[in-house]
């Protein structure tokens, strides 16, 4: 519905922002046992339609009915739509892999993304890519050349990135270009963390690391060989930020907060955009709290089994 | 029909038909915004209407200042003054003010409402304070069209 104008999306917006987890619920979800747990999130229409003892379907239903809703009042679908490529991207790893091991994967894929799941893997069982976006089909037409699974994982995030670039490129809007940085050079800077700990040579690293970000390429590797990741990687825009976040890291050693705190500060990027009525910050906004919301949640389920 | 006739009849035309434009921008908008909260609150629309009517009033400002031209200019009598070309002038001056404070002031009411608006659809509680601050907007229409009417009825004599 690409009638939509921004007042529309963004009061529709406001008035869904209400069914967020606010801290009161989050607080009685962490007091309460896994049973309780999800009955209190089913008793205030968290994830309507699925079965109330299963917590991961209810989160599931409701990041559906989400992107749903976004796809539905978005005034620029071509923005949303960026963020709703790691949807596709996940299908895409999904449908491969069910090709290359003769695997049937329906159940892996997920609704919500910017093409159908069963499109998606028609597309990559029969060869015909012309439905996907530009950025996949170059990722596919050079499948053949991956030698593991996981490096066409890496060529298919990488894509998502340079969609996102192509997009941006094509339909300007700088609040976007600046989040997107941002994740680029978060993502990177946690991939050099996770290469270290994890004893990664220097191209293994590059193979995973993603375009459009502010830090220089070179300096990843070498942030790995030296070790030093605060003077070597804080650069770039959001250099501030990252060293706060590596120097926390320096004294816990805690990568899955590192990653929280990523997290945090780029939905903090977003949130500058939040009140502005007339574009796409709000409802992008939402959409990021909302996906932040779903993880948290697997988090304290997966917790409490 | 003299210059001066035709001029008083531009400048009460321009005073109808630009505060009408940011009037109807001004409730657009507002009712796009209306329309996306009642679509998930339907229970809001008593106290959304009332903020997406606010930048209506312009619209009427103009029209009334249309109106006193034509009533000071004999044109709804049937039997127009002879204006001359410096009164015409003027009155198209008199209606300048609400013209153009008219029309801008709309639009900005219009933006407020929206504010307003989607400051209610997260707390209904705050209507009151939402109005209170799109009609601030109102002031400077208000002042507008008072020195539209001091014009039109004592500054110029027919």
């Amino acid at each position: 519905m690409a009638t939509v104008s921004y007042p529309f999306a963004v009061g529709r917006i406001r008035a869904l922002e209400l069914k967020l987890i606010d801290a009161l619920r989050w607080a009685r979800l962490r007091e309460a046992g896994r049973e309780e747990a999800a009955r209190l999130l089913s008793e205030t229409g968290y994830g309507n339609g699925a079965p109330k003892d299963d917590p991961e379907a209810m989160i599931r239903t409701e990041e559906e009915e989400t992107r749903r809703v976004i796809a539905e009042l978005s005034p620029e679908p071509a923005w949303t739509d960026l963020f709703l490529l790691p949807i596709d991207a996940h299908n895409l790893k999904a449908a491969y892999k069910g090709k290359r091991l003769s695997q049937d994967v329906s159940r892996l894929l997920t609704e919500g993304g910017t093409v159908q799941p069963e499109i998606m893997r028609l597309s990559v069982e029969t060869g015909e890519y012309s439905m996907l976006p530009e950025a996949f089909r170059a990722v596919l037409e050079e499948a053949d050349h991956f030698d593991s699974l996981l490096s066409f994982s890496a060529a298919v995030d990488r894509a998502v990135f340079e969609q996102i670039r192509l997009v941006l490129r094509k339909k300007k809007n700088p609040l976007l270009s600046r989040y997107f940085s941002a994740q680029a050079d978060f993502t990177n800077v946690l991939s050099v963390l996770r290469a270290a700990a994890l004893k990664w040579d220097r191209e293994t690293l590059l193979q995973v690391l993603l375009p459009g970000g502010t830090i220089p390429e070179e300096a990843f590797p070498e942030a790995l060989a030296s070790g030093q990741f605060i003077p070597v990687l804080c650069k770039g825009e959001f250099s501030s930020v990252i060293q706060r976040v590596l120097e926390d890291y320096a004294r816990d050693g805690q990568l899955v907060e590192a990653e929280k705190r990523f997290t945090q500060e780029r939905i903090a990027l977003l949130n500058e955009g939040q009140d502005d009525a007339f574009s796409i910050g709000p409802i992008a906004c939402y959409l990021m709290r909302r996906e932040n919301e779903a993880r948290e949640l697997r988090v304290l389920f997966a917790q409490k089994a | 029909m003299t210059l001066g006739l035709i001029l008083a009849i531009i400048g009460a035309a321009l005073a109808a038909i630009l505060p009408g434009i940011g009037s109807a921008y001004g409730v657009q908008i507002g009712g796009q915004a209306a329309a996306g909260v009642t679509s998930e609150k339907p229970e809001l629309f008593g106290k959304l209407l009332v903020l997406q009517a606010l930048p209506g009033t312009q619209g009427i400002y103009g029209f009334l200042i249309a109106v006193l031209v034509m009533v000071r200019t004999g044109m709804l009598t049937g039997a127009p003054a002879a204006l001359t070309t410096q009164q015409g002038w003027a009155f198209f001056a008199a209606c300048m003010p609400i013209a153009i404070v008219g029309l801008l002031s709309a639009i900005s009411q219009g933006k407020a409402a929206v504010a307003a608006i989607h400051m209610t659809a997260k707390q209904p509680d705050s209507s009151a304070k939402g109005i209170t601050m799109t009609a601030l907007v109102e002031t400077y229409a208000i002042l507008a069209l008072l020195v539209s009417v001091l014009f039109v009825f004592i500054g110029i004599p027919v």
